[in-house]
């Protein structure tokens, strides 16, 4: 029997170990009773059942038990009913069968006619080992005995013996239960005579022959009965050497309470009483009342346990068995009633992952289907919620995204208007700084010019009396000193322009996000350049066009720095239009500028045209680089496109683009989203 | 008296542009030209006799110690009537509307245009000589 | 493990009837003591073994019975009780009177001993007490010794006008002499003669029987005794032949063509005696025992004999009869 061990391993033949079969089951086992929630069912319904079955188990037998004894007693009862009758009737047939010989015509018999009757006596009654007729005096007449020698005539005067004067007076006297030899129980039966002085006939009875009546009495299988007299004196017994022992039960509870007459003349003693050989039995007792002898009818306990101890074994057996039951349906159930509760586990793990598509499949109409819909129903739920969590996770990304490029769009602008700002405040403390000298360079050079203009007339005046040579030389220094301080006086003068040029560019005190009319701020940045240009260049003129589109209306911006934009283009406008009719000089040239401002999509669009001179591809690429101009020296700074463009990127969020032809036309469109970013404005 | 007009800076080249520049009323002795620098010497001009004939106060800004519209306060607080005029390099609407603030009659920037100068001059002088009713 | 208990398990059942049949010491044993022959006690031998079979013993299933027969040779009893005892048997079986329980019981002290007798055990010391016999003796007294006076009266009663009785007697048997005792107080009572007529030996019957007219005994009365009780047919024949009415304590007598007899049922001593053998083979013991009496003592009468010897019975004693054989 080499069977390969369960668990695989090693199985040495150890007596320590579990045997083979044991460590087998046990696996088994395991995999019959289910775990967990299941596991906690089945032991509580098993536990249940168990508890059920082993309490009306236990109720049953005790029921049983009572049931069983209290019949048995009650069947006793019957039986010691029975066989007290029967015990009386022996008797009584004895005392009948005497009787025959006390009739009131018997007394007139003679003696000889009286013996053949008690002859007769003898032999009906085989029980009566001797019998006595005792005349009316008292005096024994006759005594017939089976062994002893028969008398006739004695005479022998027994008036005062119980056995004439009691029965005379009592009609039939039963004497006490003696002995004799101490082996066999006699008893002396006297039956008074009917009539006038009557006489006794007296019997003695050897009461061995009861022996017949209660050994007959059957009681069960080991049930028994027996007859003591009123001393509690063993009189029968079915073991007859028991009585012959004689035995006096008068210390066994149930005869002593029989004899005390504590429950009249039927009772059964208490439960736990030993009968007359020590084994506990159940004993019921009648009595005997004419010859208060007691008969007492006993079941060893045994037995009547024995079909308790049947019931109980019955019980075990069905308890075992039903337990087992139990198990096994309590397992099966239990594993039944646990899979919609595993399947909601399942579901719910599931949904714990992160699977939402999942739904539970339980269907049942009771807590756990409607616990499975709930399941299902938040799943659903969760799952639209996390689509729709999730379109609106991408939306608000892709809004931060847009957010995070307007952001750092503000941020660069803001950057870029600190910058501005700085730059400004920068240029603005260089520029004035450099004013200060400038006042000097200047108003001296002017002075200087002044002074030498005087000299120069002093000399004049001098004239004649200086000499000409001389007067010459100083006439030529003279002219060439009016020249350099001209010089100095045109150069101071173009710095001075630019220092202006950097402060108008870099204005303090920032400009301030407004809601202004684009279409006025146009006209008044066109009108503004237009007047600046007709007093700054003799002989300019240009047709203005306008075409202002009414829906631009109200828009945000910084009016300030945008009007200088729209000066900085307009102003280019101007300068490539006059540069063109310097150039052309024909009368055809109409120079032309134009302004169109447009409403657009989420903005406004600004154009600038102007039919000048257009700009060449190489400018095209740097037009917007700071200090980048076309001008010739002292007439631009060079800023002003690339600071429209930062103003307008930067500053306002818009676009800047130019198309041009060479020769030919420039137009600068500029568009405006509608709400530019507010620049954070410094303290 | 003459009329003194005083002008406060701390650049001296400023005192030999203005005695050139207003070399011939000088000359003609219409009215005098004080310099003082830096601003508590040009105050104790003020807050003493010796500034009585002063009709006019210019004063640059950028100056060490008291700079000019410190100057501009307590010229103010000693003699309110005495107009004082800014110069300065600075000439942005925050400065000028501090200067104005403080009381200045006005602002003159550099670099410093002396037709317009030397215009409110003879105003203030005609007004002079018109007297305190004119 | 469990191949080698299932193999002893089916070894030890393949050994159990060899084992079985080895066994023969664990059988008990009874030791019988017979003062006759196993022929003339077949009834009483049959009643023995119903009162065994009555508590569960049947020779040759559960029980051994080793029979030991003196043969009529009273003297035997002795050394055959003591075989047995050496045989080690586990109860002694001495029924048929004192004579084969005085032999058993001066044999051993410890072996249980069932005797069965007709004398008072008392008396003759086998027993100390009947209801509580000490040592290892207990048994069943049928009562025919004291019915010996009984039987004198009853024979009386049948013969009013005898004035003589002859009293058979076996002087070797212990109770010879209180029944003669007896006896002579009851013929006393009755006004009887007594002649006493001992017979020890079979061959000493006839010259009973013949003696009888000589001594002008109307009848012979036959004392208690084994020896006669086992002798009824012969006796009954040798009766019949001298004619004489006689009366002795077994049935047998009556039965085989004697004129009465009068003593107790031999059948339910036995069977008693076979009961309390079967009861100590069970573990009780000889002193928790008490000595049984039979209680019934019955009376036959042969009417034919009756007839044939031209008696006329009183209407009493036929009234007395238990039995009546026509």
């Amino acid at each position: 029997m080499s069977a390969p061990e369960a668990g695989g391993a090693t199985a040495p033949s150890h007596p320590s170990v579990p045997s083979r079969p044991a460590r087998r089951m046990r696996p088994a086992f395991s995999a019959l009773l289910p775990s967990g929630i299941a596991g906690r069912f089945a032991k509580a319904l098993v536990g249940l059942v168990t508890i059920a079955l082993v309490a009306t188990g236990v109720a049953n037998m005790w029921l049983s038990y009572t049931r069983a004894t209290d019949a048995a007693i009650a069947v006793q009862r019957d039986k010691a009913l029975v066989a007290a009758e029967r015990v009386a009737e022996f008797i009584g047939e004895i005392e009948d069968q005497i009787g025959w010989t006390s009739g009131a015509e018997w007394g007139r018999n003679d003696l000889e006619e009286r013996r053949y009757d008690l002859v007769r006596l003898l032999r009906q009654a085989p029980a009566i080992a001797e019998v006595q007729f005792i005349d009316g005096e008292g005096r024994e007449q006759l005594r017939l005995s089976r062994l002893e020698r028969d008398v006739v005539g004695s005479g022998v005067d027994r008036s005062a013996e119980p056995g004439f004067a009691r029965a005379v007076a009592e009609r039939v006297w039963y004497g006490p239960v003696h002995f004799r030899r101490e082996s066999e129980p006699y008893m002396t039966l006297a039956v008074a005579h009917a009539g006038r002085n009557p006489g006794v006939t007296a019997a003695s009875v050897n009461l061995k022959l009861i022996w017949d009546v209660v050994a007959a009495i059957r009681v069960g299988e080991g049930g028994y009965a027996y007859v003591t007299d009123a001393t509690g004196q063993l009189i029968a017994h079915p073991d007859m050497s028991l009585v012959l022992r004689g035995m006096d039960l008068s210390n066994l509870r149930q005869v002593a309470q029989a004899l005390r007459a504590e429950q009249g003349p039927v009772g059964n003693p208490p439960d736990a009483v030993a009968g007359p050989d020590g084994r506990p039995v159940l004993s019921a007792y009648a009595r005997i009342p004419s010859l208060d002898w007691f008969v007492f009818v006993e079941l060893p306990r045994r037995e009547v346990l024995a079909s308790v101890l049947a019931t109980l074994y019955q019980t075990l057996v069905l308890l075992a068995l039903s337990i087992l039951l139990a198990l096994l349906l309590g397992s099966w159930l239990a594993r039944r009633m646990v899979v919609p509760i595993r399947q909601l586990q399942a579901g719910a793990q599931r949904l714990g992952e992160g699977d939402l598509g999942q739904r539970i499949p339980v269907t049942s109409k009771d807590e756990i289907g409607a616990l499975a819909q709930r399941f299902n129903v938040m799943a659903s739920r969760i799952q639209e919620a996390q689509e729709t969590l999730e379109a609106k996770v991408e939306d608000r990304t892709l809004d931060l995204a847009r957010s995070l490029d307007e952001l750092r769009a503000a941020q660069d602008r803001l950057i870029q208007a600190e910058k501005l700002a700085s730059l400004g405040q920068l240029t603005a403390g260089i520029a004035h700084e450099i004013k200060n000298p400038l006042n000097f360079v200047n108003n001296f050079a002017e002075l200087s010019r002044e002074l030498v203009a005087e000299l120069t007339a002093a000399l004049e005046a001098a004239g004649p009396g200086l000499d000409p040579k001389l007067r010459e030389e100083v006439a030529e220094l003279a002219a060439v000193l009016r020249d350099n301080l001209a010089r100095i006086v045109q150069h101071g003068r173009r710095a001075d322009s630019i220092v202006r040029n950097m402060l108008a560019h870099s204005r303090e005190g920032g400009g301030e996000l407004r809601a202004v009319d684009l279409n006025a701020v146009a006209e008044e940045a066109l009108n503004l350049a237009y007047h600046a240009a007709r007093a700054e260049t003799p002989g300019f003129n240009v047709a203005l066009e306008r075409d202002y589109d009414p829906a631009v209306g109200r828009l945000e911006l910084y009016p300030q720095e945008f009007t200088r934009v729209l000066l900085n283009l307009i102003g280019n406008g101007f300068y490539a239009v006059h540069r063109k009719q310097l150039e052309a000089g024909s009368e055809d040239y109409q120079p032309t500028l134009r302004i169109v401002t447009r409403a657009v999509p989420g903005g406004v669009e600004i154009r600038v045209r102007d039919n000048g001179t257009g700009i060449p591809d190489a400018v095209r690429a740097r037009m917007f680089e700071p200090f980048f101009t076309t001008k010739p020296a002292g007439e631009g700074t060079g800023l002003g496109l690339s600071l429209s463009h930062d103003i307008v990127v930067k500053q306002h969020g818009g676009t800047i683009q130019v198309a041009t032809a060479p020769g030919c036309f420039t137009e600068l469109v500029v568009t405006l989203p509608r709400a530019a970013e507010p620049a954070e404005r410094a303290a | 008296m003459r009329a003194q007009i005083l002008v406060v800076d701390d650049e001296s080249d400023m005192e030999v542009l203005f005695r050139q520049q207003f070399r011939r009323d000088l000359r003609a002795g219409r009215f005098g030209l004080e310099f003082a620098s830096p601003g508590p010497q040009a105050l104790r001009i003020i807050e003493t006799s010796a500034g009585d004939d002063i009709i006019l106060l210019l004063s640059d800004i950028n100056m060490p110690g008291m700079n000019g519209l410190e100057l501009l306060s307590k010229t103010k607080a000693a003699r309110p009537e005495l107009p004082v005029i800014i110069i300065t390099a600075y000439g942005d609407a925050e400065t000028r509307r501090r200067s104005l603030a403080k009381g200045a009659e006005g602002l003159l920037p550099k670099p410093i245009d002396f037709a317009a100068l030397r215009a409110e001059l003879e105003r203030r002088l005609e007004r002079r000589e018109a007297g305190p009713c004119g | 493990m469990r191949r080698r208990t299932c193999i002893a398990l089916i070894g030890s059942m393949a050994a159990w009837p060899a084992a079985g049949r080895a066994q023969g010491p664990a059988m008990p044993v009874i030791g019988y003591l017979g003062n006759e022959s196993a022929r003339p006690v077949s009834t009483r031998l049959r009643a023995f073994r119903e009162g065994l079979a009555a508590t569960g013993f049947v020779e040759g299933r559960n029980v051994i019975i080793e029979f030991r027969w003196a043969e009529g040779r009273y003297d035997r009893l002795p050394a055959l009780a003591a075989e047995l005892v050496e045989r080690e048997v586990d109860v002694i079986v001495a029924p048929g009177g004192a004579p084969v329980a005085l032999a058993a019981k001066s044999a051993t002290r410890t072996i249980p001993i069932v005797f069965e007798m007709g004398g008072d055990p008392v008396a003759l010391g086998v027993v100390g007490s009947l209801n509580r016999p000490e040592g290892n003796l207990t048994g069943v007294s049928s009562l025919s010794v004291e019915a010996s006076t009984k039987r004198l009266e009853i024979l009386h009663e049948a013969l009013p006008a005898a004035t003589g009785m002859g009293i058979a007697v076996n002087p070797t048997s212990p109770t010879a002499r209180s029944q003669l005792a007896s006896l002579r107080a009851t013929a006393g009572a009755l006004g009887l003669d007594l002649h006493i007529l001992p017979a020890s030996t079979e061959d000493q019957f006839d010259a009973m029987f013949a003696a009888l007219p000589r001594l002008r005994a109307g009848g012979l009365v036959f004392t208690s005794d084994p020896f006669f009780a086992f002798r009824s047919e012969p006796l009954a024949a040798l009766a019949l032949r001298h004619g004489v009415p006689a009366i002795t304590q077994t049935r047998d007598f009556a039965t085989a063509g004697g004129l009465m007899s009068y003593g107790g049922d031999f059948v339910q001593s036995h069977r008693h005696a076979g009961a309390y053998t079967g009861r100590i083979l069970r573990g009780e013991r000889p002193s928790d025992l008490p000595v049984q009496q039979i209680t019934r003592l019955e009376l036959l009468i042969n009417l034919r004999t009756a007839r044939r010897f031209g008696i006329a019975l009183p209407r009493s004693l036929l009234g007395r009869a238990d039995e009546v054989i026509e």
